[in-house]
């Protein structure tokens, strides 16, 4: 009878020849071919496959670097909107039976008003978290998914996604608490004229975060607060923002540049090895966006924060005296160069509910819902005329000695903002970042 | 040696320093505490997530006294009131079973294929699935990726992605284990069967299945478990929350800020699958025996 | 479905079974093919289709709006500047991927020799020792398999932190003076946490083949006047080479995939894989030809273990089983 001991033995050239015939081994093979025929090059590959564009017919006004206009706030763009993307009509019903898809931060929403939400207009919230802006931007640009809404979009993220389509006009009919409770200087932004794609979600200012049990700093004594990254930041507990953006800003507030959004190679470059600089002091820095647990639990003693996840670390800590040994503060708040900014409540074109999305909107901008998001979860202030400085600390919300992470209308006269990049600068800070993230 | 080894346990003869330091690899002793200390630290981890699903705080490491909050208590975090933690544990099962579903029959018919099948091709075949089977599943959950963001665009994302990957995965398995049986089986029950007549397709539904039957339950068992807790190729092609499942739930929530829930979920899935791998045991060890007692 | 076969098959002619290799020949031709050609077309489309595409992604262009990667289909359009890039910053020493790539060989090597020192012992008391605790023993070896990693991990995070029991434990008996901060980036905790993932991977073919090895064997070496040790290291180890080699690759080639152990435990630049550097780059589109790039690299760096491994897996089901 026949026996697995009679089968032919593979020999060594069979087994190549197998591979090859597998088509596994060949393909990768030429690419290794191919990669020899050429010289190594460094620098980042910008070269464009795609058809080329006019950034007018995106939108009028901004400056120019990528294929769509780049707003800034002494040039402003109004984004047009397209008929083959168009504002839905006013006065509809909200679509019946519906699951409506939100995106947002980890932590960035109250599940109570989730389900608020799900009873007054009878359909299903289906909430997925994004860690970071770029995880997020990668889940929109690959197109997947029948996302309604993105709760917490970055404004440097903003005309890059208009321009692909990915964001849906707004009928602000629907929303009438846009205009009944949102700071009148989110009215008309720079960044999207007439408010015609979105809405401001979340306010905030970037600043130091540190427990003062464990470092004796006084950042806002010293003539450049930012030293403290540079001069005896703590070993091992020094952590900074998770982002290209925030990071490389921080060294460029430090050497006094009011105006971050910068171009040019050397400048980035200088930044990039001053940041690598505080790693080497600290001893390592981890980048990261969970300053509102990493430092209460002790895992880092001075971390480059967002003043709304210092807010929310007192959110998380289940016992509020423990937030004595928190401090803040934001270096704008003594004209020195910093940054304030806001993020963006978005409708999405791939949603498939697009009025039941515009009542979502109106109904995260209502004052009570606005306070219970900040109370309860977020300790992400929203641009509402209810949430003032003093209103948050009288209530009890926010310890006094940490009223500066409110941030007030009139700081953002004070402070600098991170804005959407040029093409080629956007890959020069995000190699950078690379860059710093793999240590060399 | 080998009957002191079948003595294990039993006390061990007084030795000297001397003999202990000379003689160390027959020491049964020195194994015992190495075999010991391993098990007790694969298991400390274990105990540990298992106590801190009890926790009455939000916290992983602090003990705040015992409480079911993070099973039934906790209005919005708890496992019986978020659906979001409920979804995920659906999410995995609903993986694991269709990648079960999916990959055993085609795994068996390849396996019965190749043990069959002359020539070069069937080595070919091997090879390819082989080699599937010890690529670092990165690879392979990116390569994934990329095509169902730039190729399989109208399908994309989500649970059909996740689920093809999974079985890519999963192929190899039956294979593997369906062919060792194959091969101690022999051929004389088939060749019986063919004697007396009955057609092949017959054999194969009389005969040879049958005789497999262990071997495919088996490969199933494997798959679903280690479908359940797969990450990688899950966690890549994953749309949105829809597409959580228990382990993209846990390292998420471990990676921004854990509660006792991740613990929770974690714990319910172990007495899962703890649950069914004992049904599976018995079950295989009887099927396993009935067979084994024919002649 | 059976009649369904039988109706499509004309009358079988079954000629006699001559030679021992014409198996085939129970059935038509392609009976036993067809059977195969679910998996075949599967691993097509969906193993070796897919590398297609990251050869087109990696060789391919940039979109003008959102910079996403544009797949160039014909191989004449390659475009190479990607891979040279990646290529380059892993040769320089202060390229971008150079640090990752040292870091996964140091680690994976490390951990892989972790896991043999620890697993090797554990599997011969497992096979020789255990006795009649075998069967619990093996159980709670097999525990860690169907538990899932990520809760394993989340238990090891709240161990390690520094107020954890691990730092308890070592501070309150001496070893150490202070609570060592585990998670804050260590190659050590990384490596650590390796070794625990993995290792039930390299103690399973050690395990299978020590316990094969027959007791006769040993005791032939005994009544040679070998003594223990020397019959370890004249017969049971030798016996084991192949296992051993068999659990470094089984053990190592996932590794060189593993990204999440580093971003669970030991989060920081020093600790950065292969696998991190191919994950980050997903998230920046520009960068997902440099994924896709880092992917075929790893793939051909690591074709020479799996070929190996599966030569001597094909030499041993050929050879062994009979």
């Amino acid at each position: 009878m026949d026996h697995p001991n009679q089968r032919p033995h593979l020999s060594r050239r069979d087994f190549i020849r197998r591979a090859a015939a597998a088509g596994i081994a060949l393909p990768s093979i030429s690419a290794i071919l191919a990669a020899c025929g050429k010289g190594a090059q460094t620098g980042v590959a910008t070269d464009s496959g795609g058809p080329s564009t006019n950034p007018s017919q995106f939108g009028t006004g901004g400056v120019t670097g990528a294929a769509y206009p780049l707003a800034r706030p002494d040039s402003p763009v109004t984004w047009k909107v397209t008929s083959d993307n168009p504002v839905i009509a006013s006065n509809l019903q909200p679509e019946t039976g519906a699951t409506l898809q939100v995106m947002a931060w980890p932590y960035y929403v109250d599940p109570g008003l989730l389900a608020a939400f799900e009873q007054q207009y009878n359909c299903k919230i289906q909430k997925t978290v994004f860690s970071d802006m770029d995880k997020g931007l990668e889940k929109l640009n690959s197109g997947q998914g029948e996302f309604d809404v993105m709760l917490g979009m970055n404004v440097w993220g903003l005309g890059r996604q208009i321009a692909a389509g990915h964001i849906r006009p707004l009928n602000l009919d629907y929303i009438p608490n846009f205009a009944a409770n949102v700071w009148q200087q989110f009215q008309d932004p720079f960044y999207d004229k007439g408010a015609q794609f979105s809405l401001p979600y979340s306010v905030w200012s970037t600043g130091i975060f540190w427990r003062n049990d464990m470092l004796n700093i006084d950042p806002a004594s010293m003539s450049n607060p930012y030293d403290v990254f540079w001069t005896n930041p703590p070993k091992g507990k020094t952590h900074l923002l998770g982002d290209a953006q925030d990071v490389l800003a921080l060294a460029m507030f430090h050497d006094g540049l009011t105006d971050v959004n910068v171009t040019d190679a050397a400048t980035i470059t200088k930044a990039k090895d001053e940041i690598a600089a505080v790693a080497t002091a600290a001893g390592g820095v981890k980048y990261d966006h969970v300053d509102y647990t990493d430092v209460p639990a002790g895992d880092a003693y001075l971390h480059q924060s967002w003043s709304g996840n210092v807010s929310d670390a007192v959110v998380f800590l289940s016992d509020k005296s423990k937030a004595d040994v928190l401090s803040y503060y934001w270096p704008g708040s003594d004209g020195h160069p910093a940054n304030v900014d806001n993020d963006l409540i978005l409708l999405l074109s791939g949603g498939k509910n697009p009025v039941l999305a515009h009542l979502f909107a109106n109904f995260m901008l209502d004052q009570k819902n606005t306070l219970a998001n900040f109370t309860n979860m977020t300790g992400f202030q929203m641009p509402n005329l209810a949430m003032t400085q003093d209103t948050m600390v009288s209530s009890g919300i926010v310890p006094d000695h940490l009223k500066t992470v409110i941030v007030t209308e009139d700081d953002f006269t004070k402070g600098s903002r991170e804005l959407e990049l040029p093409t080629a600068a956007d890959a020069l800070w995000q190699q950078a970042f690379q860059e710093l993230q793999a240590g060399v | 040696m080998s009957a002191r080894a079948g003595i294990g346990a039993a006390p061990v003869r007084r030795q000297s320093v001397w003999e202990w330091l000379s003689n160390p690899w027959a020491e049964t002793r020195f194994l015992w505490v190495i075999g010991i200390a391993y098990i007790v630290w694969t298991m400390i981890p274990l105990i540990d997530a298992v106590i801190f699903s009890f926790n009455k705080g939000r916290s992983t490491t602090i003990w705040q006294g015992f409480s079911l909050r993070w099973y039934t208590g906790d209005p919005l975090g708890s496992v019986l009131h978020s659906p979001e933690l409920q979804h995920a544990v659906v999410q995995s099962l609903k993986l694991a079973s269709l990648t079960a579903i999916i990959s055993v029959p085609i795994g068996v018919a390849f396996a019965l294929s190749l043990h069959r099948w002359r020539g070069r091709t069937p080595g070919t075949a091997n090879f390819l699935m082989m080699f599937s089977f010890v690529t670092p599943e990165l690879i392979l959950a990116v390569s994934l990726y990329l095509l169902y963001t730039h190729t399989f665009k109208a399908v994309g994302t989500g649970t059909v992605a996740q689920l093809s990957g999974l079985v890519v995965l999963a192929l190899a398995y039956p294979v593997v284990i369906v062919r060792a049986r194959l091969l101690s089986l022999g051929d004389a029950y088939e060749e019986a069967s063919l004697d007396l007549g009955a057609s092949p397709t017959r054999t194969l539904w009389r005969i040879t299945l049958p005789l497999l039957g262990p071997s495919i339950f088996a490969s199933a068992a494997i798959i679903f478990a280690f479908s359940l807790d797969d990450f990688v190729i899950v966690n890549q092609l994953a749309t949105g929350s829809t597409d959580q499942t228990v382990a993209m739930y846990i390292y998420v929530s471990a990676r921004v800020g854990a509660t006792p829930a991740a613990n929770a979920i974690g714990t319910l899935m172990l007495a899962t699958s703890t649950i069914l791998i004992a049904i599976a045991f018995v079950v295989y060890r009887r099927a396993a025996k009935r067979i084994g007692d024919r002649p | 479905m059976s009649s369904g076969a039988t109706i499509l098959t004309p009358k079988v002619r079954r000629p006699k079974r001559a030679a021992a290799s014409d198996r085939g020949a129970w059935s038509p031709r392609w009976f036993w093919p067809s059977f195969a050609a679910p998996g075949i077309i599967y691993l097509l489309v969906f193993f070796v289709f897919p590398f297609y595409v990251v050869l087109a992604i990696t060789f391919g262009g940039v979109g003008a709006i959102q910079q996403e990667p544009v797949p160039f289909w014909n191989p004449f359009t390659w475009r190479t500047n990607v891979l040279n890039f990646t290529f380059s910053n892993i040769t320089h020493g202060d390229g971008l991927y150079q640090a990752a790539f040292v870091h996964t060989f140091e680690f994976v090597g490390l951990a892989t020799l972790g896991c043999l020192v620890i697993g090797y012992p554990f599997a011969y008391f497992l096979a020789r020792r255990a006795g009649r605790f075998k069967g619990i023993f093996l159980v709670l070896f097999f525990a860690p398999f169907w538990v899932s990693y990520m809760l394993r991990m989340l238990a090891w995070i709240s161990l390690l932190q520094d107020n954890g029991w691990v730092n308890k434990l070592l501070v309150n008996t001496g070893i150490f003076g202070k609570p060592f901060s585990w998670l804050a980036g260590h190659p050590v905790t990384l490596v650590i946490g390796l070794i625990y993932g993995y290792v039930p991977y390299m103690i399973l073919p050690l395990f299978s083949t020590l316990d094969r090895i027959h007791p006769s064997m040993l005791e032939a070496g005994r009544d040679l006047g070998a003594g223990p040790a020397r019959t370890f290291f004249r017969v049971t180890l030798p016996q084991s080479r192949q296992a051993i080699l068999a659990g470094f690759v089984i053990c190592g080639l996932p590794m060189f995939g593993d990204y999440f152990t580093q971003t669970l435990l030991a989060d920081d630049s020093s600790t950065r894989m292969l696998g991190n550097a191919v994950v980050d780059s997903l998230s920046f589109n520009l960068f997902v030809a440099r994924g896709a790039a880092l992917i075929l690299v790893m793939l051909v760096m690591l074709l020479v273990p799996i070929l190996y491994y599966l030569r001597s897996t094909n030499r041993a089901a050929t050879e062994g089983l009979g």
